[in-house]
């Protein structure tokens, strides 16, 4: 596909999306409630180009960058360590998923004043909400992955006496691949949220981004809040997008995900 | 080279897919097992390999050296042509060196020298399946199964593998069981024809094919080849 193709159609919406962004702060907005609202380039002006706001934004956004990859790097761990049991015998999957499926429907939020008992208002706690949300994902997907190895390919491991580590290391964690990437894709995005959202709630230490959200809110720094907003869904997007790049490279050659679709676009 | 002895077998839920099934082949036979559809010839080569059990009757096999053939070839797709050929001798511990000599040979031996970097996704069905019969080559196998590996394949594929096939078989005269529903796949490459009936499944029909190995496909269009297929045909139907 040409780059004019590729990119016009988004940039297209984007333009309209500011248009109308501009439309709404001096058509809709009385000066005097602009702030609700800023105008983007005075988003640009006060929270990009100003040195001091930009770093105090950056700084925030590189340690809630860190705590996400820490928390994102245990539950993958975690999670597949469980996965891999798991997919080993039934009775410990029997044992476990309803326990993992718990964890995956309460409420984050409920959780979060527990940790900060336990554990703290630091790091530590941060990092733990960043588990437990990345958790499910992982697991889930790694064990489907694990699960999913067609039927004909056991029989072949079978027919040559395989052990389990064998059929595991040769046959079933190759075959997972596609699927852990996807896990890990979804995981990453929940695990920023979940730093954001942790911070957000602890308020407590050197402030992520999470508490700098707080913060500008508190003082009606409409501009910097902008940003910070911003910046979080940008970091999401670059997560997302890093663990799809990583996943696409690894399995290319040879997975049907990785393939060009057929008949999509092809005029 | 193997023998069944009133061997039946009945699955879990109650089917009878195997009733009394008696034969025994002699090494470097090849014999080919025609009969209908969902007959127990799947189940039969299963049990042979000892990937099932029979739940009566004994199996006697006088080989470790088995080589299986699905009908799905079974490739990894993540491996590539040499990978995949690999992929037994290394199930075995068998070092590097060695495997990758093997496996070169047996690629060699299925003409596909020039695909051995590429991935099983970018070769067609025909390339595949002998991908597929490359890697059981490499365990030199003095028994081959063969579990319909043609059925997926388009005409023109499958008579120009079993030529190939034929070729392999007259060169290195390995004994070879062949499951297969085509009579005419069946008497073209078997040395003997076993017929088996509908379910539960049993031999009710055992015939020699009097013609030497390598075979061409001008054969197809012999008065004793055409005779020989149309009386198992009959066979079948009955």
């Amino acid at each position: 596909m040409p780059g004019r193709l590729k990119w016009g159609p988004p940039l297209l919406v984007l333009a309209v999306v500011v248009a109308i962004w501009y439309a709404v702060t001096y058509m809709l907005l009385a000066p005097d409630r602009r702030f609700l609202l800023p105008p983007p380039h005075a988003i640009v002006r006060v929270a990009f180009l100003d040195r001091a706001n930009l770093t105090e934004l950056l700084n925030a956004l590189l340690l809630s960058a860190s705590i996400a990859a820490i928390g994102l790097g245990i539950a993958l761990a975690v999670g597949m360590t469980a996965a891999i049991a798991m997919s080993q015998a039934r009775w410990i999957e029997r044992s476990l998923y309803p326990y993992l499926v718990v964890l995956q429907t309460i409420p984050v939020l409920a959780l979060v004043p527990l940790f900060g008992f336990w554990f703290g208002f630091g790091l530590a706690s941060r990092v733990l909400v960043c588990v437990l949300v990345a958790l499910f994902p992982i697991v889930a997907n790694t064990l489907f992955g694990l699960r999913s190895v067609a039927t004909v390919h056991h029989e072949l491991f079978t027919l040559h006496r395989a052990g389990r580590w064998t059929r595991l290391v040769k046959l079933q964690l190759p075959a997972a691949l596609p699927a852990i990437f996807t896990g890990l894709r979804i995981s990453a995005g929940m695990s920023v949220i979940g730093a954001i959202v942790g911070d957000f709630f602890f308020k407590q230490g050197e402030p992520g981004i999470g508490i700098l959200i707080d913060v500008y809110r508190q003082r009606l720094q409409a501009e910097q809040l902008f940003a910070a907003v911003i910046l979080s869904s940008l970091l999401g997007v670059v997560v997302f997008w890093f663990f799809g790049f990583v996943g696409h490279r690894v399995t290319a050659a040879w997975h049907e995900s990785a393939l060009e679709p057929v008949g999509r676009d092809s005029a | 080279m193997l023998e069944f002895s009133g061997v039946s077998k009945r699955f879990a839920e109650g089917t009878l897919a195997l009733a009394d099934v008696n034969f025994a082949m002699a090494p470097g036979e090849f014999v080919s097992i025609v009969g209908p559809s969902g007959s127990g010839k799947t189940t039969l080569l299963h049990v042979a390999a000892g990937l099932q059990r029979p739940t009566g009757g004994t199996v006697r096999l006088h080989t470790d050296k088995v080589g299986y053939v699905f009908q799905d070839p079974a490739l990894l797709p993540w491996r590539t042509v040499q990978g995949n050929v690999e992929l037994l001798l290394e199930l075995r511990g068998l070092p590097r060196q060695e495997r990758r000599r093997c496996a070169a040979e047996a690629i060699e031996l299925v003409g596909l020298a020039d695909f051995a970097r590429h991935r099983p996704r970018t070769l067609s069905g025909g390339m595949r399946m002998r991908v597929s019969l490359a890697r059981s080559l490499t365990l030199d196998p003095e028994l081959f199964l063969l579990d319909e590996p043609f059925g997926a394949l388009d005409e023109m594929t499958r008579q120009r593998l079993g030529v190939e096939l034929s070729r392999l078989f007259g060169t290195r005269r390995f004994g070879a069981v062949l499951v297969t529903h085509s009579v005419t796949e069946a008497v073209f490459l078997g040395s003997r024809v076993l017929v088996m009936s509908e379910r539960p499944g049993r031999i009710i029909g055992d015939y020699r094919v009097p013609f030497d190995h390598p075979r061409s496909p001008d054969i197809l269009f012999a008065a004793d080849f055409t005779a020989l297929a149309r009386e198992i045909a009959a066979c079948l139907a009955a």
